[in-house]
């Protein structure tokens, strides 16, 4: 509720409930002679002990827990796991079976970038409160959405036993891996999500997005020769290059007041961006052509790189990289002799990064003699981003200070919906507070 | 939509998780089933309700969303019209995560794309618990009997209508 003390020229704002993110928080900011002096995107869901549930288990038991995280990136946390473990314990992967993964993940790519950019970010730019608001109007877009959703569930579902929480991945491979016949079925829906997927990037370059420009600290998973997913290096646009079990080398983790999601900076106390928008400014010549040519028809790099909101033309982007990826793997999978790729557990540390739809999303376990989690720390990609969402709200508040409260709480949220914040994922409602002093 | 050629059938989309604890409630109840209401259904473990789901529901066919619900005493069983949970849309639960709708909403985003929902209602029984875990609280746990019986009872209602 906006509050104004018009004596003192103090005035505070409370917003509360965010819609269309996931989890629990409050974003409060405070204004002093209209400047923002405080941003603080607190998150106070109350922390879900996954590092400490994963104590005293075995590699693939971990696999099956950390899938629980979160319902709409289970890849990549099942992912990041089992590849740390494989890299501890020197597993070589099946080519297929590694090809199968990467299907997988442009599944669920598919879904969440789907989600995001038609049901939680499109409503802010065509000026509507809901999905449900935009159906009435847009009921061929909302279509549109659900069929794309559908794929990237229906991929899943068939790699992964279920849509949500899925149950094959284990260390080594998969417990089992689809016929060539199977996969050949997805050729049809995968042509259909390519095709609407590119108009998903011509509809979103329709949009128009508040005038925000900055220069940020991105990071994003570089590979020598594909677009970064699960292989290659953790790299920034100013020269950070650690290999993808030395997250620690360039990053850590610190307590905020008043959150309970960890944040992280660089080791020199930076904030940084992960997510789309990183990716496609540092991978860009690495994007499917495809992707690619309807990038450059877009003309829209440049925004991307520079304004936040433009992150859902990014999801566009990468929508059509995803779709058009899993059909080069459609058209080339050939069963592997086996499902996956025996090992045996060892002592020592193990860790792994990869690219869940926000972000990079990290892993790292201590493991015992016996093969066993003795530690673990699990980094998912709001956390990293939570410090830029603050910085970017800091820098942008001002302009729309001037707006009709209501006007002005929703360019706010729709620029947290920029990052497609997880907040349960990072420990987690939001509810935004605005104090002008 | 699908074709559906009997008549007589109803979707019961089933919701919830087995391993977080009271949340199973519609899961276990809808194993539960006496064969006759089974013959009658079509019974689909949804585990989130989806607007998808509701979709695929052919035309001139009943829907039922089962499910445990909060906000009712632990152990109540309710029927409530599909009309009137989406239409309670803003008043429900409310909106906490972007991946995913809460049922009032998704009911109302699949009633705006459909044009009209199926006919149809919502069976739910007040949960108390759901923490990680197998195992329904005692209230829910003693009151899963009743909840099959509503649940057969509104299949065969919306079978026969």
């Amino acid at each position: 509720m906006p509050k104004a003390d018009i004596a003192t020229g103090e005035h505070n704002f409370e917003v509360v409930g965010i819609a269309r993110v996931e989890g629990e928080g409050t974003l409060r900011l405070r204004i002093s002679d209209g400047e923002v002096s405080e941003a603080r995107l607190s998150i106070f869901e109350a922390p879900r002990y996954f590092e400490k549930l994963v104590v005293g288990r075995t590699p693939d038991e971990v696999v099956d827990i950390v899938t629980r995280i979160c319902g709409i990136c289970p890849v990549a946390y099942q992912s990041g796991a089992s590849m740390a473990f494989e890299h501890l314990f020197e597993v070589e992967i099946d080519p297929q079976v590694k090809a199968l993964r990467k299907l997988f993940y442009w599944g669920e790519w598919i879904e969440s970038h789907a989600l995001h950019v038609y049901m939680l970010h499109a409503p802010d730019f065509l000026g509507y409160e809901s999905a449900i608001a935009m159906a009435r109007d847009h009921k061929p877009v909302v279509e549109q959405a659900l069929r794309l959703k559908r794929t990237g569930n229906d991929l899943m579902k068939l790699i992964g036993g279920r849509a949500i929480h899925p149950v094959s991945m284990r260390v080594g491979g998969f417990s089992h891996t689809p016929t060539r016949a199977q996969i050949e079925a997805l050729r049809e829906p995968l042509t259909e999500a390519l095709a609407l997927s590119q108009a998903t990037l011509k509809l979103v370059g329709t949009f128009k997005a508040p005038k925000f420009e900055r220069d940020p600290l991105y990071v994003a998973i570089k590979h020598p020769t594909e677009y970064g997913l699960s292989e290659g290096r953790i790299v920034s646009n100013d020269g950070i290059d650690v290999p993808l079990w030395g997250w620690r080398d360039a990053f850590h983790e610190e307590q905020h007041e008043g959150t309970n999601a960890l944040h992280a900076r660089t080791t020199d106390g930076r904030t940084y961006m992960l997510g789309p928008s990183a990716r496609v400014s540092l991978n860009a010549d690495q994007l499917h052509p495809l992707a690619a040519e309807a990038l450059r028809a877009s003309g829209l790099a440049e925004q991307i790189a520079r304004n936040p909101y433009w992150a859902i033309a990014a999801r566009s982007v990468e929508l059509i990289h995803s779709s058009a990826a899993a059909l080069d793997i459609v058209d080339s999978y050939q069963e592997p002799a086996r499902p996956f790729t025996p090992w045996a557990p060892r002592g020592g540390e193990a860790g792994w990064g990869t690219e869940a739809p926000r972000g990079i999303c990290w892993h790292h376990y201590d493991v015992d003699d016996n093969g066993r989690i003795a530690a673990a720390q699990i980094i998912a990609p709001t956390g990293q981003n939570q410090g830029m969402i603050e910085q970017d709200l800091t820098a942008f508040a001002p302009q729309v200070l001037s707006l009709p409260h209501a006007e002005a709480t929703v360019r706010l949220e729709q620029l947290i919906r920029s990052y497609d914040p997880c907040i349960s994922c990072a420990t987690h409602f939001l509810k935004i507070e605005i104090e002008r002093d | 939509m699908a074709e559906w050629t009997d008549p007589k059938r109803v979707y019961v989309l089933v919701c919830g998780e087995r391993l977080r604890g009271d949340d199973a409630a519609a899961v276990l109840a809808a194993e539960m089933l006496p064969a006759d209401a089974l013959a009658l259904a079509e019974v689909i473990e949804v585990g989130l309700l989806s607007v998808e789901a509701l979709l695929d529901v052919p035309e001139g066919v009943a829907a039922i969303v089962a499910d445990t619900a909060i906000g009712i005493a632990p152990g109540e069983v309710v029927v409530l019209p599909l009309e009137n949970v989406a239409r309670s849309t803003g008043r429900g639960a409310a909106l906490a995560s972007s991946h995913s709708l809460p049922p009032d909403q998704v009911l109302a985003l699949a009633e705006a794309l459909r044009g009209s929902l199926p006919r149809g209602a919502f069976v739910g029984i007040g949960g108390a618990e759901f923490g990680f875990g197998e195992g329904l609280s005692a209230p829910v746990s003693a009151a899963l009997p009743a909840f099959v019986a509503v649940l057969a009872d509104e299949i065969r209602r919306l079978a026969t209508d």
